[in-house]
């Protein structure tokens, strides 16, 4: 068990069902840590309704305005001043087609849990023209315990190169992407809620979660002439007492080989009345598992992707969006192999999600995402029944935000209600007893109900 | 009594004339849609560029501000009918500009703001 005020990681691999090693097979923590939602303080700030910059008036999906704002390193102002605090409170209700034996965590049923997913708290807002950003501190609800959440603060400023006009910008924060003004990357992708009661797939690459909260990075970006996005910088791991005293397990996934550089790049053109994108990005890091430096080795994943999306706002408040997202990840996994976690030194990983929304008048959206986890045969590294990561299936969220263009309780208030299911075709690598006891892919079908409560 | 009903009728066909634009809504307007990213007052540069003294001006010539080379290129004098045309779809007018304001569909919330921009001088 974890220390007092820290998150316990055996929760989430509980939920996984598999003992495989922490520090080799990494699962998206988003279900941990959820992304920071429409915070109402950027709204007052703004003196604009959450639908501003937010898709179906409610975060964290941006619209072209929000993505402006974003890399304007939050920075736009309508009003003089405001108190730069914000709250969400997240609750949910979540069925699945069998009971999870054991238990998804402690303290809660097979089945059937009505719970509190997360408390969050932000400081957010600019000052000047130069600075902003936010911090946030969840409560989960499931661990009972305080960790710190997203961070990113930024400088900016404004200059023109070769005629062109350019924001250039410099963000520290903790979670390599989450500075990033697209929703295509892990870190604000769909599914935007989660729940560590949710079953999860055991495996995901490096960029979908893993470093989240477990690294301090400085990265610095150009955005050209509104068409070209341009980032580079890098990320350590901090010290393990001081991830410990963040509430934070430091162990997992591992410590960072000095530092972990980030690239990314992309161009946005306007198609029809809509905004289309097209990016790269790239992620490497040297890892020693668990923070074990016994063996002298360490594990490096590179993670390569491309990302594309379209996004198409109407007159009359509607907004289509689609966002792709491919992940290619090479590993070398000298570390894992010398400590008997993997059977072979070289194994990859091939990640693919799309999702398309379709929002109306601000108030009713509906989100159908697809994934695909593929990977080498490695029955040390996946120990499910058939040694492999793979796992396949789709979400559909239908929700409503009544309040997202405009509360009358003020914009410092707003609301979503939702329901997700999700439905595996593949778990953990096969459809039907993936775990050799007997259970199925489809076993982890989930039916979430959810409140969401930003002010 | 008859050159009184044709008075009458003639007077009832003619064209209603149109409601005259207001300012004052047009106030409100900038303040919901505009004044987030630009100034009433001259020199003041935020996001956007002053719209003090747009009315007249020519597209992407502000000194101080980083235009777009899509709106520089566009070189649009901004008359009160080139803004309304632009305010009802700016990008589809002017394709590449930074602004990412969807546009306003009303025609009369686009004379009233553009008759608050005339004031702006």
């Amino acid at each position: 068990m974890a220390g007092r005020g820290k998150v316990d990681m055996r929760y989430l691999e509980r939920n996984w069902a598999l003992p495989f090693s922490f520090s080799i097979v990494f699962a998206p923590l988003s279900a941990l840590s959820s992304p920071a939602s429409a915070v109402p303080s950027f709204a007052v700030q703004t003196g604009q309704p959450c639908a501003m910059c937010h898709v179906g008036g409610f975060g964290p999906q941006l619209t072209q305005f929000g993505r402006d704002f974003k890399i304007g390193g939050y920075t736009n102002r309508a009003v003089n001043f405001n108190v730069p605090l914000s709250a969400q409170v997240i609750a949910s209700y979540v069925h699945t087609k069998a009971d999870q034996n054991p238990p998804a965590a402690p303290n809660v049923k097979p089945n059937d849990n009505f719970a509190l997913d997360q408390v969050g708290l932000f400081l957010a807002g600019g000052v000047g023209n130069h600075l902003g950003g936010f911090v946030q501190v969840t409560y989960q609800g499931i661990a009972k315990a305080w960790t710190w959440d997203n961070l990113d603060l930024r400088a900016v400023t404004t200059s023109e190169v070769a005629g062109a006009p350019v924001v250039f910008g410099a963000s520290f924060n903790n979670s390599p992407g989450i500075d990033d003004p697209w929703n295509t990357l892990p870190v604000w992708g769909f599914v935007y809620t989660g729940s560590v009661l949710r079953p999860s797939p055991a495996t995901a690459p490096l960029f979908s979660g893993a470093l989240a909260q477990t690294t301090l990075g400085l990265t610095g970006y150009a955005w050209i002439d509104g068409k070209v996005y341009i980032e580079a910088g890098g990320y350590r791991s901090p010290a393990a007492s001081l991830l410990s005293s963040f509430g934070v397990d430091p162990t997992a996934p591992g410590e960072i080989n000095g530092i972990a550089p980030y690239a990314r790049i992309a161009y946005q053109k306007a198609v029809g009345a809509g905004d289309a994108q097209i990016g790269a990005f790239l992620l490497s890091a040297s890892l020693y598992p668990g923070r074990d430096r016994s063996t002298g080795f360490t594990d490096r994943y590179t993670d390569l992707g491309v990302d594309a999306s379209y996004q198409l706002p109407r007159e009359n408040g509607d907004v289509f969006s689609v966002n792709a997202r491919y992940t290619h990840e090479s590993q070398a996994l000298r570390a894992s192999f010398a400590l008997g976690n993997a059977t072979n030194v070289n194994d990859s990983l091939d990640d693919i999600r799309i999702d398309a929304s379709y929002y109306y008048r601000n108030k009713i959206g509906a989100t159908v995402g697809v994934f695909d986890t593929t990977g080498s045969f490695d029955p040390l590294l996946f120990t499910g029944r058939t040694g492999r990561p793979d796992s396949q299936g789709v979400t559909i969220q239908l929700d409503g935000t009544p309040f997202g263009s405009g509360s009358p309780l003020g914009s410092r208030f707003n609301v979503r209600v939702g329901v997700q299911y999700t439905a595996y075709t593949r778990f953990d690598g096969a459809r039907t007893n993936y775990d050799g006891a007997g259970a199925n892919a489809s076993d982890n079908n989930t039916v979430r109900v959810f409140t969401w409560f930003a002010f | 009594m008859v050159r009184i009903l044709i008075v009458a009728w003639t007077a009832a066909l003619l064209p209603v004339p149109a409601l005259a634009a207001d300012a004052g809504h047009g106030a409100k307007q900038f303040q919901t849609s505009c004044a987030i990213c630009h100034a009433a007052v001259a020199g003041g540069i935020k996001n956007g560029p002053s719209l003090y003294g747009v009315v007249g001006r020519t597209s992407g010539t502000l000194t101080g501000y980083h235009y777009s080379t899509a709106m520089k290129a566009a070189a649009l004098v901004w008359t009160d009918t080139q803004l309304d045309t632009y305010l009802a779809a700016p990008k589809k007018v002017v394709t590449g500009t930074k602004m990412s304001f969807i546009g306003i569909a009303d025609a009369t919330k686009r004379a009233d703001l553009i008759a608050y921009l005339d004031t702006l001088k």
